[in-house]
């Protein structure tokens, strides 16, 4: 797609979305704004897995720590809402950093199965003590700024929509700059990149902690719009299902992660299904996906639109 | 807490620290010849373990005759996961391929909370003799003797199979080097499907040892599966000996951790065990670095 054809879409879609309130009802304005939500968190989780091959398979944890941040924050220590927003996004990204940079060096796995041990001690850790409200989680208070609760729907959606646009902007410069290219360099050869000077270190241990930063802010969005914190909404299953969302949108394209964080939190919402039918639904696409179509399904139509494009201009030429 | 403590911990550390042992060794199996990390392999465990009940309650069979029909099932489960989840596209990578067992991981959860998470904890019926006796004035049950027993031998008819059977030889050369093994004719997908058939039914013997210790549940196999890892780590991802060495060690550092700080923090410990492990032995206790599949 081209550079102006892609700026009218975004423009395009934020007009759009910006207007939506208007339009619609409380609830489906609720699954917008969740659907939105899961959008940063895959956003910043395609960063590390898409854009910089580190399979992080404990997102939820950060998201987790974004969210009880937010909870225990405003709650326990008279935070403001964006102070502990902040603050959140902060201690995620030390705790990344902690456990990135002992698992980083190493290949791929040892990230991936420390970050997912992380996310299974984050949840039993918050569920064992009273502070965090034990396994029953916790009410968020109100969250106002300038007479603004940003607990109720509107103020949350128009919040989440601009910090929304604000993350999609960020991972597209990133994707788009000098880092981007390191990255591009490093998952082709990370050999080659270091006989150019580049530090393959450096560039997965920042995207790792940038997807934890965007983990956090996600999850405090979350508590603030469902206004309860509860161990359960960020077990270990979250963090595979922020994982299967790249993988069945698109792996390192923005409208993938997007794609896919729509599907996992709509679908549920839209068939009215049973937790568990959906989670058995999710597995066996993720599965499929996984196995048979590894450019997700935004790759896919992203290729046939192209070869529908190249059939168009050049007719009657055979593929 | 008095120092009297301490050998029973240590004790019933080694009887935890042999099931997080044998569950690594699967992973570890898994890993050498696939290059995968299987994060199935606890939650196979889990739902066989969950097989085996049903067959108990729908055909009233002694439980020894519902452990050799559940892992015969095992070995062919693992043989059809292969075949359909790792067999497909297999120049895709090896992370391509671990994602894929998070695939099934996750559907088989799905399906053990959808069938049988309404009733859940489960009593599960073991084939050792119920009660305990007494050893340095710890109590053990007979069951988690039983477990250690059933660990040991394992262990050692795997090492036996390793050492003097053909197939064992063949495993042990695709896990080497698997272009080589193939030019000196040995039938490598035959061989991997075989091993995720050993591993699986290995997975449901921890399952089935593991349930009668604690409840059955769907988060029977999740902490083990953690420990597992840690204890494959702490081999090196490819050494049998460093897997048995590692979980024994975190069995006990975990048993003794507790006894001095509180049984919330056990995850927090074998995390710390993880991270230590990787920033001080990155190659694993024993072993060297992995460097990738050759």
């Amino acid at each position: 797609m081209g550079e102006n054809l892609f700026l009218r879409i975004i423009l395009i879609g934020s007009v759009i979305l910006a207007l939506l309130p208007l339009g619609v009802g409380k609830y489906p304005l609720f699954v917008l704004t969740l659907a939105l939500i899961y959008s940063i968190s895959a956003m910043g989780l395609n960063l590390a897995a898409g854009y910089g091959g580190q399979y992080s398979f404990g997102h939820g944890a950060f998201m987790l720590i974004g969210a009880y941040t937010v909870a225990i924050g405003t709650a326990h220590w008279n935070l403001s809402f964006p102070l502990a927003l902040i603050s959140g996004m902060v201690f995620a990204g030390i705790m990344g950093a902690l456990i990135g940079i002992p698992s980083i060096r190493l290949v791929g796995f040892a990230l991936a199965i420390v970050s997912f041990a992380f996310g299974v001690m984050a949840h039993s850790l918050i569920k064992a003590f009273d502070y965090t409200g034990g396994p029953t989680g916790m009410f968020v208070p109100a969250l106002s700024i300038l007479g603004v609760d940003f607990r109720k729907s509107i103020p949350i959606y128009y919040l989440t929509l601009s910090l929304f646009l604000l993350a999609f902007l960020v991972v597209q410069s990133i994707a788009n700059s000098k880092t981007g290219r390191a990255l591009r360099a490093i998952a082709q050869s990370e050999l080659v990149s270091q006989t150019m000077g580049i530090n393959p270190v450096h560039y997965k241990l920042l995207v790792f902690v940038m997807s934890a930063i965007y983990g956090a802010l996600s999850g405090g969005l979350l508590a603030a719009g469902s206004g309860y914190v509860a161990p359960e909404t960020f077990g270990p299953e979250l963090s595979i299902f922020m994982f299967a969302a790249i993988v069945i949108g698109g792996m390192a394209t923005q409208g993938g992660a997007i794609l896919g964080a729509f599907f996992i939190s709509v679908t549920p919402e839209l068939t009215q299904a049973s937790r568990e039918t959906s989670e058995i639904l999710f597995a066996v696409v993720f599965a499929l996906v996984a196995t048979l179509a590894p450019q997700g399904i935004w790759g896919l139509i992203f290729s046939g639109w192209q070869r529908i494009r190249l059939g168009m201009s050049q007719p009657g030429n055979p593929e | 807490m008095s120092l009297s403590l301490i050998p029973g911990t240590v004790i019933s550390g080694i009887i935890h620290g042999s099931l997080y042992s044998l569950l690594g060794l699967a992973i570890v199996l898994i890993f050498r010849t696939t290059g995968v990390a299987n994060f199935a392999q606890g939650d196979l465990g889990m739902f066989l373990a969950f097989i085996a009940l049903t067959l108990l309650q729908s055909f009233q069979l002694p439980i020894l005759v519902v452990w050799i029909i559940d892992v015969i099932i095992a070995a062919a489960a693992g043989g059809l996961v292969y075949l359909v989840l790792i067999r497909p596209r297999p120049q895709a990578s090896e992370l391509n391929m671990t994602i894929r067992t998070m695939g099934l991981f996750m559907f088989l959860f799905a399906v053990a909370v959808r069938l049988w998470a309404a009733h859940e904890p489960y009593p599960m019926p073991t084939p050792f003799s119920s009660g305990t006796f007494s050893l340095m004035g710890f109590g053990i049950a007979y069951t988690q003797l039983g477990a250690l027993l059933v660990t040991f031998g394992l262990m050692l008819a795997f090492f036996l199979f390793f050492r003097f059977t053909q197939l064992g030889l063949a495993m042990r050369a695709v896990a080497i080097n698997r272009e080589v093994a193939s030019l000196l004719g040995v039938n490598i997908r035959l061989v991997t499907f075989v091993t995720w058939m050993l591993a699986t039914a290995t997975s449901a013997l921890v399952g089935l040892m593991v349930a009668p210790i604690s409840f059955l549940e769907t988060n029977l196999m999740r902490p083990y599966l953690l420990k597992a890892f840690t204890a494959a780590i702490m081999g090196g991802l490819t050494s049998f000996p460093g897997v048995l060495i590692g979980g024994l060690l975190l069995g006990i550092v975990e048993s003794l951790a507790m006894l001095f700080t509180s049984i919330h923090f056990r995850e927090v410990i074998s995390f710390v065990v993880l991270l230590m492990v990787l920033l001080f032995w990155p190659g694993g206790i024993l072993g060297h670095a992995y460097k990738g599949r050759v």
